[in-house]
């Protein structure tokens, strides 16, 4: 055997493997008799006809073909093995020729290269969230609504009245305009068409078109009015309905006014809120509620931020194999969740007339970015030398399990055994273990704090202390083991391997499997 | 030759695992013939046809196979005749080439 090997572009190797004629001869008597094994050949018991009668009834290019079929897969695997290439995937048999001898060309995709650019140096401006005077008093303003009384009253709709109405909205269609079959749905059918419906003047969140407050304001009960409005033309608009009036017509049927509860302590005591009784400790509830939950966003943006500065430096290639099995899980996400609604992917497709590959073409986009993110998240795993120890192991199952369990004490027990029993279970968790710690590492080194590398240090914290873990490993080496990353975040299930926006998704099928 | 030509004596060889085993093991040749051709005849055709020189040939009727659905019998296999032709020594048919 005869091997030349050559590296193609984008993580594929070419291999060019050159045997003998003889061999080939031997191969295709092989071959001949395994299809007369699977032919039936009229006079002849199955796997008992001749070469030459094989040759005859099923041609000798069939012969061929099954000979480089058998032969080519041991071929493979030899050259394989001679060449030292380590490969992401099976091969693929590029082009056969017989010269002087039989060539067999291979492409081999390869594990993919990922070479981490000067991460340690990235920087990036960290700004905390400062929740506003007016965030807190929107959300006081909010509550107060809530909990505010309604009088029906004679006259006109001011701001801030109730209004109870019926709406019947349609989109304009320009006379002479063509409109596509797809969208004929969405233009001839009412937009709205509501028979009692409330509205609060002056709430612009609800209102259905920007500007129906001021076109309403006056009416009074029994009143009715037409007016044109104009949809946005933003994104969220869909696009045959982008910047297109709408034809409405409104009937008041009821205008109330509303009175806002007073702001004072008694007001505080009634929402039940725990620990809250006076005014002043409901701003700071609120200021503190808001702090956490923006806070979290912005800390979530902030790391993703970072991640993607650090991706845009990694030189990454891969091959394409890598890329569709992405898009592929993607695919099937989108199955399973269709499947949950009782539909199938081929009716989805049907009804936005696209075809699978169309589909396909959407999610590479976001695929690639997904597959470069978990590369590089699996580089920077082994550059920084992060590790799971089984410390940090058992309070990751503790957390898990009890955020799962919904307060059940049996199902959390045989959560957490699953996730101590199942090495695939293990894996998973500890990639997202593994995930999350690289995540807060690249936040310190982007805000410059500079963090040694090496295993993420155990910090003790009460909560987990106390919350004992059954489990079934003994318990003596438990200290000293370290779980060996077989699986780091980079080669594991893509649905995984999202740093931040699929962990929770992860984790369910985790359990659910 | 009375009622045949030459070329029409033999219709087909006949090529199944025990034909295959008879030329391998004592160089006899199997054929479907005409019904009415006779030994003779079957000799000369394939010493002209394949230039060979035939020793002996071994003629039989091969029976029609029939079925019987109800009290109608009809005919599932035509009958036909096979010739086992024995070729002299050290010579073989090119066209069977095994």
């Amino acid at each position: 055997m005869n091997l030349h090997t050559e590296l193609l572009e984008k993580r594929i190797a070419q291999l060019k493997v050159g045997i003998e004629i003889a061999e080939l001869d031997k191969a295709k008597v092989d071959a001949a008799r395994t299809l007369s094994k699977r032919v039936n050949i009229p006079g002849f018991r199955k796997g008992k006809a001749p070469y030459n009668v094989v040759s005859r009834y099923l041609g000798e290019s069939a012969i061929f073909e099954e000979a480089i079929d058998q032969l080519g897969s041991r071929v493979y695997k030899e050259a394989l093995e001679q060449s030292e290439l380590e490969p992401y995937g099976p091969g693929q048999l590029e082009d056969v020729k017989v010269e002087d001898e039989l060539l067999l060309t291979f492409h081999v995709p390869l594990t993919p290269r990922v070479e981490l650019g000067n991460y340690r140096e990235v920087r990036r401006d960290y700004e905390p969230v400062v929740i506003s005077d007016e965030q807190v008093e929107e959300v006081v303003t909010m509550m107060r609504s809530n909990k505010a009384e309604t009088a029906v009253k004679e006259g006109p709709a001011e701001k801030g009245d109730q209004v109870r109405m019926s709406l019947y909205a349609v989109p304009v269609v320009e006379e002479g305009e063509t409109v596509a079959e797809e969208n004929k749905e969405l233009l001839e059918r009412p937009l709205f068409d509501l028979k009692d419906w409330l509205f609060v003047l002056g709430e612009t969140i609800r209102e259905p078109v920007p500007g129906f407050s001021e076109a309403i304001t006056g009416m009074a009960a029994g009143d009715t009015r037409t007016f044109t409005l104009t949809l946005p033309e933003g994104d969220d608009v869909v696009e045959v309905l982008r910047g297109r009036p709408v034809n409405f017509t409104v009937t008041c049927l009821e205008v109330s006014a509303r009175t806002l509860p007073e702001l004072n302590d008694d007001f505080v005591k009634n929402l039940g809120e725990e620990g809250v009784e006076t005014v002043s400790a409901l701003y700071e509830r609120i200021r503190e509620d808001l702090h956490n939950t923006l806070g979290q966003q912005n800390d979530a943006a902030y790391a993703d931020a970072v991640l993607d500065t650090i991706v845009e430096e990694t030189t990454i290639e891969y091959p394409d194999m890598m890329l569709e099995e992405f898009v592929d899980e993607a695919v099937e996400n989108l199955e399973r969740r269709l499947k949950q609604d009782k539909l199938t992917l081929e009716a989805y497709l049907d009804y936005f007339q696209k075809t699978e590959e169309d589909l396909r073409n959407e999610f590479r986009p976001s695929a690639e970015k997904r597959l470069k993110r978990s590369l590089t998240v699996g580089a920077l795993v082994r550059a920084e030398g992060l590790e799971v120890d089984e410390r940090t192991y058992q309070r990751a199952v503790s957390e898990r399990s009890s955020a799962l369990s919904y307060g059940s004490e049996e199902l959390r027990a045989a959560l957490a055994g699953y996730l101590f029993e199942y090495n695939e279970a293990r894996v998973n968790l500890t990639a997202e273990v593994l995930s999350n710690q690289i995540m807060e590492r690249v936040v310190a080194i982007a805000k410059g704090e500079n963090p040694p590398t090496g295993p993420t240090p155990f910090v003790e914290d009460e909560v987990a202390a106390s919350e004992s873990v059954e489990q079934p490993a003994d318990p003596d080496d438990s200290q000293a083991e370290v779980i060996e990353a077989t699986a780091e975040p980079g080669d594991i299930q893509p649905e995984a391997a999202g740093p931040i926006d699929s962990q929770p998704e992860a984790s369910e099928s985790t359990v659910e499997e | 030759m009375a009622g045949i030509h030459l070329y029409d004596v033999i219709i087909r060889p006949v090529v199944t695992e025990k034909s295959n085993a008879l030329i391998d093991e004592q160089r006899q040749y199997a054929f479907e013939v005409d019904m009415r051709a006779n030994k003779i005849q079957i000799k000369e055709a394939v010493e002209v046809i394949f230039d060979v020189t035939v020793d002996k040939v071994a003629t039989m009727n091969v029976p029609a196979k029939r079925g019987q659905r109800g009290r109608r019998i009809y005919q599932r296999k035509q009958a036909w005749k096979k010739a086992i032709v024995t070729l002299a020594p050290g010579q073989s048919i090119q066209l069977f080439n095994v």
